[in-house]
């Protein structure tokens, strides 16, 4: 594999050396691809291997391969791309039972938990479900005060009847604190063994849509714990002091202990992680992306390194989550003759996925000789394509975004820009980026309707690169 | 009356509002305005004259609202030649732009001003166009005193004077800056006589619609050729707008004559430095002094490392290219083609070279890259022919002179090719043996005098060049005639010649070998190697 | 006699997106309310004005709000029952059936919730025939009834009853007393019996929204809704991509101007058709290239080209392949007096209004 265009114009300067190394592993259901990249998201070093085993298996055998014993101090961070931690949501599968606790009584009832769940689904995973006073309103004051002896006592009914609770508040993303407080009962009596997972950073406004976000990742909490335990472990094994990623569908990372109580946050990773590798190796952080590495080919769009989205919520199983769907277009088999229907299919969805964007590159990624190709598509090919999802996960970045209603008397609109960039920028150096390399992207300004006085709802992403831990800086030094 | 008009474009490029936009129907700038006036609401437009501009208050139309697209389309049905009103902070949706745009309606913002007020400043203006002639100068005279002003800005500052687009090319017409449109105006014949003609002078075209364009040469001195043309394509300025606007246009050829002589300068002062800076290098060998290294640095050179010298000539020049243009050129060139470097000149071309921090890199890709560059630029002069040698790859600053001495004898080498070449000499190639056989002269006068006989039977060469496309082609007398592009009868004619001529045998494989590279050193200026 | 069943929320809730008419609030939010209170309560007996006690009151039932803040704190389970014991005192009456007032996904919905909290039979019929943004533009205010009184309550145990001699104070009333609900409240307005009621509350109004989503099922993604719009008499205006989306929110009024550059087959050298919508929550006016072609108070819909949903204009997004659909409304709203109450001047646009198919 060749370097990546790169960024310092050849010459790594005192900083990039200074970063320290990352490795990237893609595991596909038939291959597992690898990359090791320098301080400078220069690859060291990659290597491909048929899947043939699980996750943690791979990761270890992936870890050999690349990572050489004089370069394992350089190894700071290890990021997985992988669809292992969200098999529980396919049948027969089987998804853990959940104890659903909600904060927002006397409000919220008339639509209780688990309300329009496909029947079957809502049989595997429904345990003990609560509504409990408390909550936030629109503009951050009390709803209600939180009612914690109703939490402890449904905390006690949960015992032995929910190996997971999920716990959402009215209000929990303006201001998560009776979530956390809940949290601290439910922990306090059921003890470490139960996960709890909260839902006041899994999204904008709507409630039901986080509650039904932290419902599904309480039920995958247990496999998705073990699965990243036994990566985690996969990683020292290799000798590597380095902290574990995941992959998200937005082609942006998240730590292993985060993960563990947001598996849903992986769905379409490897697409992701193909996305935003291309863009990197290809210096175009704007671009369409035809993607034929897995089953199907997918074809989706990324504009100054955000992935373009649908405008709407992701599905997952019928039911409606806080995850903003990615616009991913989807245009059959990726290999085999490209006839005429075929070729308009692809056509069609790529030039879908960039309308309205102007004239941007196409690059197609996947194995070489996959995917669809004719003579004159104008595509670009990068000669690492087939690297590019290991790419992405070796140089990912963390991220997070703002968007919610802001509330401003006369003249104080621009605050309210500033908070929201700055409630981004805090949420991306909580997910792990390094504070001094954080870029904030465009506010945008959200539409609005029956709005009786002066508010606006903003919406930014910031993105940065992972921090550097302090013990590799020293070793660097 | 002068029967002359002015346009929309030139009242509002004469800084008579302070602050204006223009959200769309920018073709329609240039037609020409009867009057301004008031507007009442946006029906009355309909009892305006052709050729009104019509001034709203916020009160009687706002831009984002529905009735700005009624007013566009009114004002197009009327004939208008612009509507004018108060702009807000919020945007201008697209498909109000769209429409100013599809009916070439301007479509014009401004700043909070009474629209009586907007009419009573540019009547006089619309009244008596010689007046709005004299303003148009002292404009261009105000706007380009500042001092040199660049291509792009030249253009720009002058479109929006003028009032209508302006183009400026180079010296064999092609695109500079501005409007491209104007310059397909220059192809037309009574134009390009005028360009084409001994002493460049300013011209003045009527076209066929009324449109006049004007045209002024850039010289850089007076009795020198024209290096740059200036040309501005302008709706109804007949009579006394005209004089005013060919003032203007000689005002900003001066502004533009001082940035090509000061850049001129500075490319030379620049490009001396740099020599300078390598020769210091090469003769310091690989102890170069803090000093040197710190300039060396700030220039972003490498002394370290393993190093690839390349250096490039010109085989056959261009008339009107001038050397630091080519320079520009070939360093814009080379960076298209994953090589952005600057060139350093020496005394027999110019250098650059690239260092990387290990071995295994191929040199093809560098190859390929200069050979592109010299074919772009080759492609855009006639007459211009290049050539570039590659060295070897080498370590350290020594290593770096010896690269560096590798390409200036693979650039000799070059230059014994007809088309843009470069040759890559490397430590193990062949070819340093050629080199080092060219590189003497003592030899070179053997070869010269070898192929005397068929210089002095035909002093067009013609001889000299098939005898040694007939040695290249492996005396295949078929393949010659086809690079050639003869028929094999002539060659084989030829061919007899020169065996009668020739005082050796080319069928002895000594005598063939010593023509052959004799044919191949003959008419190439040689400098003597090490 | 016909009920509201399990089996008809997603119908329902379809077409009453289509009257929203680009607004109404959040579809998905409707649907739960809906399917919660059926599966809790059963099914939602529908009855006819004329069928019930003259002299009974009927309880008109709106939700509003901001739809922003209705999806994070939704309703509770009282507030129909506040709602109509404190209805009942302040109009002095019984009452004997729900009203729906306007018609939009989350107001579709909320009457018949209301109704099945209560058990009372909720009314096929409505007062709006579509969704609008005021109290005041009902056929009960055309027929010379007052909003007032009003009577609003909130999850937390706040309520408020306000009345005014005009219409534009109790808009005013309403709209400041919302803050101090937490911007979520179920709402009931106009005092009228179920005599006043089938004489000004035309039949049908949710039996309607069943056969619009009935009919929009059967319209597949891609189409040209052909069944649809024969159902509605609408019209299909123009299809294009949305290549612009601007809002301005100064006023207290979110309005705002979608730009939508037809697909279609244009001579080369001239550009293809600009279609203009000005939207204040609901869509008002469609134009193309400056020429009105039908505006309030007849329905301006986009439809997703590729996947056959009537959008939410707020969901609306650059690049988005739409229809441009328009629907008739009741004639009423078409006299000189339904005009004035609500055409395109009562939006505070400066346009004629123009009717589906006149142009």
């Amino acid at each position: 594999m060749r370097a990546a265009r790169d960024p310092t114009g050849g010459i790594p300067g005192p900083a990039a050396v200074g970063w320290p190394w990352g490795v990237g592993v893609d595991i596909g259901a038939v291959r597992t691809t690898g990359v090791l990249v320098d301080g400078a998201g220069r690859a060291e070093a990659c290597h491909e291997l048929p899947t043939t085993a699980g996750p943690a298996p791979m990761l270890e055998q992936m870890l050999a391969a690349v990572v050489t014993p004089s370069r394992r101090g350089h190894v700071a961070r290890v990021v997985v791309s992988t669809s292992a931690l969200t098999v529980g949501l396919d049948p027969p599968h089987a998804l853990d039972r959940v104890a659903v606790l909600r904060i927002g009584a006397p409000a919220t009832a008339a639509v209780p938990p688990l309300t329009g769940w496909p029947p079957e689904l809502a049989a595997a995973v429904r345990g003990p479900v609560e509504i409990v006073g408390g909550g936030h309103l629109h503009d951050g004051t009390p709803l209600a005060p939180l009612d914690a002896a109703a939490i402890r006592t449904f905390a006690l009914r949960c015992a032995g009847r929910a190996s997971a609770v999920a716990v959402s508040a009215a209000g929990g993303y303006l201001d998560p604190g009776h979530e956390e407080r809940a949290m601290g009962i439910l922990a306090e009596v059921l003890g470490a063994a139960v996960p709890v997972v909260t839902s006041h950073d899994l999204g904008g406004a709507g409630l039901l849509e986080r509650e039904n976000t932290a419902v599904f990742d309480a039920a995958l909490a247990g496999a998705a714990s073990d699965c990243t335990g036994a990566l985690g472990a996969a990683v020292s094994a290799a000798g590597l002091d380095a902290d574990l990623y995941l992959m998200g569908g937005a082609g942006t990372v998240l730590p292993a202990s985060r993960v563990a109580h947001h598996a849903l946050h992986t769905v379409g990773a490897a697409h992701g992680s193909a996305r935003s590798g291309i863009a990197r190796l290809l210096g175009s952080p704007t671009l369409v992306v035809v993607d034929a590495n897995g089953a199907e080919l997918l074809v989706s769009a990324q504009v100054d390194g955000l992935p373009v989205e649908s405008g709407l919520l992701t599905e997952v199983r019928g039911v409606r989550t806080a995850l903003r769907a990615v616009r991913v277009l989807p245009a059959g088999r990726p290999s085999g003759a490209v006839g005429g229907a075929r070729w308009t299919r692809v056509h069609a969805a790529v030039d879908q996925a960039g309308a309205g964007l102007g004239p941007i590159p196409v690059a197609l990624v996947g194995p070489v000789g996959r995917g669809p190709a004719r003579a004159d598509d104008g595509w670009v090919r990068h000669p690492d394509g087939a690297l590019a999802a290991a790419y992405g996960a070796a140089t990912g970045e963390a991220s997070a975004t703002v968007d919610r209603l802001f509330w401003f008397a006369d003249g104080s609109r621009e605050e309210c820009v500033q908070a929201a960039r700055q409630a981004a920028r805090d949420g991306a150096v909580r997910a792990g980026a390094d504070p001094r390399r954080v870029r904030v992207g465009a506010v945008r300004e959200m539409m609005l309707t029956y709005v009786p006085m002066p508010c606006v709802r903003l919406r930014v992403t910031a993105t940065g690169p992972i921090v550097a831990p302090t013990t590799v800086a020293g070793r660097h030094r | 009356m002068t029967g002359s008009t002015v346009t929309l474009g030139q009242l509002l490029a004469m800084g008579l509002l302070r602050d204006y936009e223009v959200f769309g129907g920018f073709a329609g700038l240039d037609r020409p305005v009867r009057m301004v006036v008031p507007g009442g609401t946006v029906h009355t437009i309909e009892d305006l004259g052709p050729g009104t501009v019509v001034v709203f208050g916020p009160e009687q139309l706002a831009l984002d609202a529905l009735a700005a697209d009624l007013a566009i389309r009114l004002a197009h049905g009327a004939g208008l030649s612009g509507i004018i009103a108060q702009r807000s902070p919020r945007p201008v949706p697209l498909v109000t732009r769209r429409l100013a745009d599809k009916l070439a309606v301007p479509l014009v913002g401004v700043t909070a001003v009474a629209p009586a007020a907007v009419a009573a400043i540019f009547d006089p203006y619309v009244r008596a166009p010689e007046i709005a002639g004299l303003r148009i100068l002292g404009t261009t005279a105000q706007r380009f005193q500042t001092g040199p002003v660049d291509a792009a800005r030249l253009t720009r500052t002058l479109t929006q004077t003028l009032g209508g687009p302006v183009v400026l090319v180079d010296g064999e017409m092609r695109y500079v800056a501005g409007a491209d449109a104007v310059r397909g105006l220059l192809d037309r014949p009574e134009v390009r006589v005028h360009l084409a003609g001994g002493r460049p002078s300013p011209g003045t075209f009527v076209l066929d619609d009324a449109d006049t364009l004007l045209v002024q040469p850039v010289q850089l001195d007076q009795d020198g050729p024209a290096i740059s043309w200036l040309a501005a394509r302008l709706r109804t300025a007949t009579g006394a707008l005209l004089e005013p606007i060919r003032q203007s246009m000689g005002i900003a050829v001066l502004a533009y004559k001082a940035y090509v002589a000061r850049a001129t300068a500075e490319l030379e002062r620049e490009s001396r430095r740099r020599s300078l800076l390598l020769g210091e290098i090469l003769d310091q060998g690989d102890s170069p002094s803090a000093r040197t290294v710190e300039r060396a640095t700030a220039l972003g050179w490498r002394l370290a490392g393993r190093h690839t010298a390349v250096q490039m000539a010109v085989k056959a020049g261009s008339a009107t290219l001038r050397a630091g243009e080519l320079v520009g050129e070939l360093e814009e060139r080379l960076a298209e083609h994953g090589h952005p470097v600057t060139l350093v000149e020496r005394p027999d071309g110019w250098v650059f070279w690239t260092t990387v921090e290990s071995d295994g890199d191929s040199t093809a890709p560098l190859r390929d890259g200069v050979r592109s560059a010299l074919s772009a630029v080759e492609a855009a002069h006639i007459g211009l022919s290049l050539c570039a040698g590659i060295g070897a790859t080498r370590s350290g600053t020594s290593g770096l002179r010896q690269s560096l001495d590798d390409a200036r004898r693979a650039c000799l080498l070059a230059q014994t090719e007809d088309r843009a070449s470069v040759e890559h000499v490397d430590a193990v190639s062949m070819k340093r043996l050629l080199v080092g056989w060219y590189s003497s002269s003592t030899l070179r006068s053997v070869a010269a005098e070898v192929l005397n006989p068929l210089v002095a039977a035909d002093p067009t060469g013609e001889l000299v060049r098939t005898l040694r496309r007939y040695l290249d082609q492996e005396s295949s007398p078929t393949e010659t005639a086809a690079v050639l592009g003869v028929h094999r009868n002539t060659v084989m004619q030829r061919l007899d010649r020169i065996r009668a001529l020739l005082p050796v045998d080319l069928d002895d494989p000594d005598d063939r070998i010593a023509v052959h590279l004799a044919t191949r050193a003959v008419g190439v200026d040689w400098a003597d190697g090490p | 006699m016909r009920r509201i069943t399990v089996d008809d929320v997603d119908d329902l809730v379809r077409g009453a997106v289509v009257l929203g008419g680009g607004g109404g609030g959040d579809p998905y939010l409707a649907r739960q309310m809906l399917l919660a209170a059926l599966e809790r309560f059963g099914p939602v007996t529908l009855v006819d004005a004329a069928d019930l006690d003259p002299a009974s009151l009927v309880l008109p039932v709106l939700s509003a709000g901001v739809p922003s803040a209705l999806v994070e704190m939704f309703h509770g389970e009282h507030e129909s029952t506040r709602l109509r014991a404190l209805f009942e005192t302040v109009a002095e009456g019984t009452c004997s059936a729900v009203l729906p007032v306007q018609l939009g996904a989350v107001n579709a919905v909320a009457p018949i919730v209301a109704a099945a909290q209560l058990g009372l039979p909720c009314l096929d019929a409505d007062v709006m025939r579509r969704c609008f943004p005021m109290v005041e533009m009902t056929l009960l205010a055309l027929g010379g009834l007052s909003p007032s009184p009003v009577v609003m309550v909130d999850s937390r145990g706040s309520s408020v009853v306000l009345a005014a001699t005009d219409q534009a104070t109790v808009s005013r009333l309403l709209r400041s007393a919302m803050p101090h609900l937490g911007l979520v409240a179920l709402i009931s307005t106009y005092r009228l019996t179920a005599k006043t009621c089938a004489e000004l509350a035309p039949r049908g109004g949710l039996t309607g929204c069943i056969r619009i989503g009935r009919a929009l099922r059967d319209c597949p993604p891609g189409s040209d809704h052909a069944p649809l719009l024969e159902l509605c008499s609408g019209r299909l205006l123009v299809s294009g991509v949305v290549s612009e989306i601007t809002q301005r929110t100064t006023d207290g009024f979110p309005r705002g101007v979608v730009s939508i550059e037809a697909t279609e087959d244009v001579p080369t050298g001239t550009a293809a058709r600009m279609v203009r919508i000005d939207f204040q929550n609901e869509n008002l006016v469609v134009a193309e290239d400056g020429v009105v072609a039908v505006t309030v108070p007849d329905l301006i819909n986009l439809i997703d080209v590729d996947s056959g949903t009537v959008m939410q204009t707020v969901d609306v997004a650059v690049g988005q392949r739409v229809h441009v659909v328009a629907i008739p409304v009741d004639e009423r709203w078409h006299t000189p007096e339904g005009i004035a109450l609500v055409g395109p001047r009562a939006f505070g646009l400066d346009v004629d209004p123009v009717r589906v198919g006149s142009a």
